[in-house]
């Protein structure tokens, strides 16, 4: 029988009780002093009506600790969300992680030109059959951005594609203000109505203050329009040290924290209890190129941090983490991804948006999905921890006969847990004997990830979706469309 | 020249403003020609620092440093070069595009370009095509760079160059443009005249346009 007590669930920290709350208090305080710029019209309305002061010329708020305090009281600290179906399928809270695909990529890498190139639909529509299939990828996101349709639609048609070829729920965004309302027409049509799609989402936004401290007009107006419909907000505060944050890691969780809980504020003062999500894409500004390492270790240190953050405020965590900065598939991509996926995992981050991102956050790539869904396999083994198992953990050995030259293959025991208590990667990560792997064709990862891509291609078949519900989807979207001048959407 | 070295030098040392602008002084008041303090100290010094940030001897913040001070002294001296030279600053118009707020790269363009000699007029973020126009109408620029970040937002390139050939003023100037929303290939595709990818690349680029005329 399992002792409850001995089950540990494996956590890194890196910051002690006494640390974050300080990085809280001087958040707190650069939110009453320095004030956040907020261009959207609604949310400086929001905010002055909530009891911050407001600099209207120049587009300010200044928010008191007592209104910091209060917001924080509402959030909901556990959300759940919903699949195609309306099966629950992710709790985010506590210490639950799950990953999704890095998202938002505007390029692909190719394996037939061994290269990157721009991506159309067909490759979201790939990539969105892949993630179905893939066990360890528990959501989509709408990771690629066609360029073979009106980049006003972008940020829907990825959302259309992900609902067309997979039950899994979504995490998305939208490039443009009118954007909105057609992602809630697409997933309305999927749940029914409003009030079904409140109880059971399953689609998460984002909505990301642009450093330092300051919401945009469209920013602001996504994480507005996200609290009223109670669709999940990602906050995406993304500290660049040195360059557009304080260039200490404390400094820059700091700036994190500040415009992490300004979010808060406008999300509860827009619909007060409305769910929403502390997350982040910080990095440690690389001095020497100018660029934004997502694989830095530093960064992966922030991530998990602002997580802890947002853990002792009670909120559901997320985090940007588990992509690398190579520009090809190679050890960089493999070292960086698995280190992150790791340390993210071991955070206890909820949310862990990753997989199948390369080349900094801009291109997704399948084979490298497929080689990241067994990177995934083992966080989340590894998570899962040591389980008591059994009245005595040793039973065999106190079973007369068996280790008496015997061996533990034939025994009960062995039988009963041999799937649970292991995880069996492959073919990625090749497990059998250099015989068998020469016998094989000596391949590379890289090599089996490609067959593996094209071996679940044509043979996953995702779950069909109800006929008039596609029919429905479609208009949605062609309607779109053609408010863009395109009259027939680029679909196979 | 002993004052033409230490100028040099104090570029190169990442000396703050105060010191190189006394040392600047220090040279005009000797009788040191302006041009002299260009030529033979400051950019010889900006040049070196610019190898060693390519070496990677030298970062950003401390590569910025140096073009910081150059600044500061290409204002005192920008009235006094004499004006038959040719001396005449190159002029780069620089923003980002309309619906895009990114700009660090931008800002780093910004003065790599100033530390290489360069004037640099930037008009900010969210910048619209008649913007663009506007300005390079009044400051009649050598050059316009345009930097943006998002998908969405690479679309105003072609916007801001048929503003300008509208506007009868495209062929006055050379286009670059920058940032994660484009490439070499997009860059040509639509009539600019050079991509930079990096802050380093941009400023290689603007000295090349340069050269050319």
């Amino acid at each position: 029988m399992a002792n409850e007590s001995n089950l540990k669930r494996p956590l890194v920290t890196l910051l002690s009780t006494e640390f974050i709350e300080r990085i809280i208090e001087e958040a707190k305080d650069v939110l009453e002093k320095i004030g956040v710029w907020v261009e959207n019209k609604e949310g400086l309305e929001l905010l002055g009506n909530g009891g911050a002061q407001i600099d209207r010329g120049k587009e300010k708020a200044f928010i008191p600790r007592r209104l910091v305090e209060e917001s924080l009281k509402s959030v909901p600290s556990s959300i759940t969300l919903y699949d195609r179906n309306g099966n629950p399928h992710m709790n985010l809270e506590g210490n639950n992680s799950y990953f999704n695909p890095g998202t938002a990529a505007t390029k692909v890498w190719d394996s037939d030109l061994n290269d990157i190139r721009e991506p159309f639909t067909q490759d979201q529509i790939n990539y969105v059959k892949l993630v179905d299939a893939l066990d360890n990828i528990d959501q989509l996101s709408a990771a690629i951005v066609p360029t073979d349709v009106p980049k006003e639609i972008g940020g829907q048609y990825r959302l259309f594609l992900c609902l067309r070829y997979s039950t899994k729920s979504v995490f998305g965004g939208t490039f443009h203000k009118d954007g909105f309302q057609v992602i809630k027409d697409l997933l309305i049509t999927i749940r029914g109505s409003e009030k079904a799609l409140r109880e059971k989402p399953l689609f998460i936004t984002g909505a990301c203050p642009s450093p330092p401290l300051k919401w945009s007009d469209l920013t602001g107006h996504d994480l507005i329009m996200a609290a009223k419909n109670w669709i999940p907000p990602v906050l995406i505060s993304m500290p660049l040290t040195g360059s557009t944050a304080p260039i200490t890691l404390g400094g820059s969780l700091v700036q994190h924290t500040a415009e992490s809980l300004s979010g808060v504020v406008i999300s509860q003062l827009a619909s007060q209890g409305s769910p929403i999500i502390w997350g982040g894409s910080p990095t440690a500004f690389d001095m020497r190129y100018g660029t934004t390492p997502i694989g830095a270790i530093e960064t992966m240190m922030i991530d998990v941090a602002y997580s802890e953050i947002g853990k002792y405020l009670g909120i559901p965590t997320e985090a940007f983490i588990g992509i690398s900065d190579a520009k090809y598939p190679d050890y960089q991509a493999g070292m960086e991804t698995g280190i992150g996926a790791i340390i993210g995992a071991l955070g206890g981050i909820n949310l862990i948006t990753g997989a199948g991102m390369m080349n900094f956050e801009t291109t997704q790539c399948l084979e490298k999905l497929v080689i990241d869904n067994e990177i995934c396999g083992m966080a989340r083994r590894l998570v899962k921890g040591i389980t008591p198992r059994g009245e005595r953990l040793a039973e065999d050995l106190f079973t007369a006969g068996l280790y008496e030259g015997k061996h533990f293959l034939l025994s009960p025991i062995t039988m009963k847990w041999l799937r649970e208590e292991f995880f069996y990667p492959g073919p990625v990560i090749s497990r059998e004997d250099e015989q068998a792997w020469r016998q094989k064709g000596a391949t590379t990862s890289l090599e089996r990830a490609k067959a593996e891509v094209k071996r679940i291609l044509a043979t996953h078949k995702p779950e069909p979706l109800d006929k008039d519900i596609d029919k429905e989807l479609l208009r949605v979207m062609t309607r779109d469309a053609e408010k863009y001048g395109m009259s027939k959407l680029p679909l196979p | 020249m002993e004052l033409l070295q230490s100028i040099k030098e104090s570029i190169i040392a990442m000396d703050d403003q105060e010191k190189v602008m006394d040392l600047v002084k220090k040279a005009l008041e000797g009788g040191i020609l302006p041009e002299e303090i260009l030529y033979d100290a400051l950019t010889p010094g900006m040049d070196i620092v610019g190898q060693e940030y390519e070496a990677g001897i030298k970062f950003i913040p401390e590569m910025l440093m140096s073009a910081e001070a150059l600044r500061s002294v290409m204002e005192l001296l920008e009235p006094i070069l004499a004006k038959s030279e040719g001396s005449k600053a190159r002029k780069v118009v620089m923003g980002t595009v309309e619906g895009d707020i990114h700009d660090i790269g931008k800002q780093i363009v910004c003065m790599m370009l100033e530390g290489a000699g360069f004037e640099v007029h930037d008009l900010g973020v969210d910048v619209p095509a008649t913007k663009f126009v506007e300005a390079t109408k009044r400051e009649k620029p050598d050059i316009i760079g345009m930097s943006a970040f998002l998908t969405t937002t690479g679309l105003r390139y072609p916007e801001v160059i048929e503003a300008l050939q509208e506007a009868g003023i495209r062929e006055k100037v050379k286009i670059m443009i920058g940032g994660a929303a484009a490439n070499q290939k997009y860059a040509e595709a639509i009539g600019a005249d050079g991509y930079g990818g990096s802050a380093g690349a941009a400023v290689k680029l603007a000295k090349s346009f340069m050269a050319r005329q």
